[in-house]
């Protein structure tokens, strides 16, 4: 939306496009991540807490198919220069191209997300199956499939977001558990999930270290375009959250395990804290890929 | 060690994103008389998802349907114009899944052809 506005000739429906995307990034990377703290850690957790999580999770996955499906349709909207949301030619070539792919791939990983609310003993394995096809989708079409080595950009592209989902999904539920009133078991629960989180982070960083090397040809003209200007500012948002991240491993955890008056509270605030920090690194995500490096510039419309 | 790692790390574009490579009429060409139809030429076959013509003052000329099929070459015919000042705009699917699209301003200076 705000690059758009920096453009010449803006367009209202390319901006609007912009700010849908950063949604679909959170409903569907979000549900991902929510099923995959479900899988790993879902046994530290209370019935009541188990039923919030499984609420919000199919709350997720429900924003995420529809929020595909509305983007299928401003896509149409943009693909015909704003005549037709409705135009059934552009709907079959839409959907017979990489477009198409992305979504079914993304729409059978969030159907299959929903294993994770069910008493099944496969449940958890479904559900780890649809996480990776929703990640999955995003490396099915975009900018990165114009590179090569096509497959390891790819796997890293899943990676990256994997990472991303573990975090991001790990927020709501770590902000319940926060509020409980003792402080001992949550703080174990926390200790726990920052020892896989420390590793998570290094791959995250180190994928998305790689991930700039490869798809940005000419690291040199970075900040040429404004490519480089909102990956500048995702980067920002995250190394933000991540500070907050390891206050709340340093600071606020150990505080929560000696019983500190209004440690839970602390950290529950400094979870809200991250979570929004988060909300703007996908919005500034999302701005990113509606732009190109300099090396292979054009207008990129959604 | 360097060459494998030189190999694992070797950036390269397999393609680049779909572009205009030029039309007729180009952008801001000011024709004697209107041609009878509008070509754009692509650097990709890329399915064109629309062509849509206005007047400057905001009328919207209708242009035939056509079938989506990916080509590099697209002519799309195009109706007796009057004179004055027109913007084209276009729209493609590039083979990555993006919408790339853009417009060509032109004007025509005298009548069409018979």
């Amino acid at each position: 939306m705000i690059l758009e506005y920096l453009q010449p000739d803006p367009s209202f429906l390319d901006g609007i496009s912009v700010v849908v995307r950063a949604f679909h990034y959170a409903a569907t990377i979000g549900a991902a991540g929510l099923a995959f703290f479900m899988i790993g850690y879902g046994h530290w957790l209370r019935p009541a807490e188990v039923t919030r999580l499984h609420r919000t999770l199919l709350g997720a996955i429900i924003a995420g198919l529809a929020l595909s499906v509305g983007a299928l349709a401003l896509r149409v909207l943009v693909l015909t220069a704003g005549a037709s949301m409705t135009d059934s030619a552009v709907w079959e070539a839409m959907m017979r191209s990489r477009i198409g792919d992305a979504f079914w791939m993304r729409w059978a990983g969030l159907v299959l997300l929903v294993a994770a609310t069910m008493p099944w003993r496969a449940g958890p394995a479904i559900a780890a199956v649809g996480g990776v096809l929703v990640l999955g989708s995003y490396a099915a079409m975009g900018h990165s499939m114009l590179f090569q080595p096509r497959q390891e950009i790819a796997a890293l592209v899943v990676l990256h977001l994997g990472v991303v989902a573990f975090w991001v999904g790990s927020l709501l539920p770590l902000l319940s558990v926060a509020q409980r009133p003792d402080g001992a078991e949550t703080a174990a629960l926390l200790h726990d999930w920052s020892r896989a989180a420390t590793v998570a982070v290094v791959g995250m960083i180190a994928s998305g270290v790689l991930l700039t090397w490869y798809l940005t040809v000419r690291l040199d003209l970075i900040f040429e375009a404004w490519h480089g200007w909102a990956l500048a500012a995702k980067v920002m948002a995250v190394l933000a959250a991540l500070a907050l991240a390891l206050s709340n491993r340093l600071r606020h955890t150990p505080a929560l395990a000696q019983g500190q008056p209004g440690a839970g509270a602390r950290l529950a605030s400094s979870i809200r804290l991250e979570i929004i920090l988060v909300l703007f690194a996908f919005y500034f995500a999302a701005e990113m890929v509606s732009v190109h490096p300099i090396d292979y510039g054009h207008r990129v419309q959604n | 060690m360097f060459p494998i790692l030189a190999a694992i790390t070797a950036a390269s574009s397999a393609a680049t994103h779909s572009e205009l490579r030029g039309s007729v009429p180009d952008a801001g060409e000011v024709l004697d008389c209107a041609s009878a139809n509008f070509e754009l030429q692509f650097n990709a076959g890329v399915p064109l998802t629309t062509l849509r013509l206005h007047r400057l003052d905001g009328a919207e000329i209708e242009l035939p349907r056509r079938a989506i099929r990916e080509a590099t070459i697209k002519i799309i015919d195009l109706p007796p114009l009057e004179p004055g000042e027109f913007r084209a705009e276009w729209c493609i699917i590039s083979p990555d899944g993006h919408a790339v699209g853009g417009a060509i301003p032109f004007s025509v200076s005298g009548e069409s052809r018979p």
